[in-house]
């Protein structure tokens, strides 16, 4: 995907309830590219170059990790809030 | 979706020049996000959008977006040519720089003092001429989007940038510890234990540096500007 079409693939996905700012992203875009998370692809479409940007196995990898540490970190807040509540609570 | 009118992306070339971008990669990206964002709205609404993407895109946040990105490419390149360089101490490669050593220490050993400084040249040469074929290669790239966008500032991959500080800063050490001393006319200097070491060390740092260049350049040649 290319840097507006993230923007604007999220903001279908949620509803329009998350914004990616491209103040944020495109830093952000940066970032994990030069993580080596993100891989790009440099193609010409109509008249002009775009940029594609995809996980790389080790972002596959990252993005597994952060959501197992998501999970675990609304359980435990689910735990603290509702202690009755029997855990299991999935994203 | 639509297309946008040959008026239309004459107007958003000249707000994304006026910019004063010199980053290639960054220069393609906001280009291509203006026009993107345009093409899904109609003819009426492109005064008010492109108003709006003004807005968002100010030449502030560009050159702060421009100086990140240079700055993570840095990142980028010297974090990639020291993942390759550490491969070469793992297996199978490992055998190969354990022979190159054994061959060079061997080498070293029974050439004089004067050969082994002018053995320095030779990876020197070869990075330059790989560097100037690089500067080809990227030049041929950029110039697609210098005719795209046209700019009165320099533009030029990130990546290019990268490459011209590390190749500065070899030929520096070379100058400095090589060429300084001699100009200076130190006494004995190509048979101090000095010369010796920094030769030595010199060889395999320039040797090392344009293998992984070389490699990273591959890597990076498929999906960037140079």
């Amino acid at each position: 995907m290319y840097g507006y079409e993230i923007t604007q693939r999220v903001k279908e996905l949620t509803a329009g309830e998350i914004k990616i700012t491209e103040g944020a992203l495109y830093p952000a875009l940066h970032k994990l590219e030069a993580e080596g998370l993100l891989s790009t692809e440099i193609e010409q479409v109509d008249n002009r170059v775009r940029k594609y940007y995809s996980l790389t196995k080790d972002g596959q990898k990252e993005v597994t990790s952060k959501m197992s540490e998501l999970q675990g970190f609304v359980e435990n807040l689910q735990r603290i809030l509702t202690p009755d509540l029997k855990p299991g609570f999935n994203i | 979706m639509r297309q946008l009118t040959e008026q239309e992306l004459n107007q958003v070339k000249n707000a994304v020049a006026a910019k004063e971008l010199i980053s290639a990669e960054i220069l393609l990206e906001v280009y291509d996000h203006y026009v993107s964002h345009l093409e899904s709205f109609d003819e009426s609404d492109f005064e008010a959008e492109l108003f709006e993407l003004e807005q968002k895109f100010k030449y502030s946040y560009c050159h702060a977006l421009q100086a990140k990105f240079i700055k993570a490419s840095k990142k980028e390149m010297f974090n990639l040519q020291w993942t390759i360089f550490k491969t070469y101490f793992t297996w199978p490669r490992f055998l190969a720089t354990i022979a190159f050593l054994i061959f060079l220490l061997t080498l070293w050993g029974n050439i004089d003092s004067r050969t082994k400084g002018l053995s320095l040249i030779l990876p020197l040469v070869l990075i330059i001429l790989m560097t100037a074929w690089i500067y080809f290669k990227s030049y041929r790239k950029v110039t697609k989007i210098k005719k795209m966008i046209p700019s009165h500032k320099k533009i030029e991959s990130s990546y290019l940038n990268t490459i011209m500080i590390q190749l500065t800063l070899l030929m520096s050490s070379f100058n400095l510890i090589i060429l300084v001393p001699k100009i200076l006319d130190f006494p004995y200097f190509l048979d101090s234990n000095f010369f010796l070491v920094a030769s030595f060390s010199l060889f395999i740092i320039y040797t090392s540096y344009t293998l992984t260049l070389f490699e990273v350049w591959k890597i990076k040649t498929k999906t960037s500007l140079i």
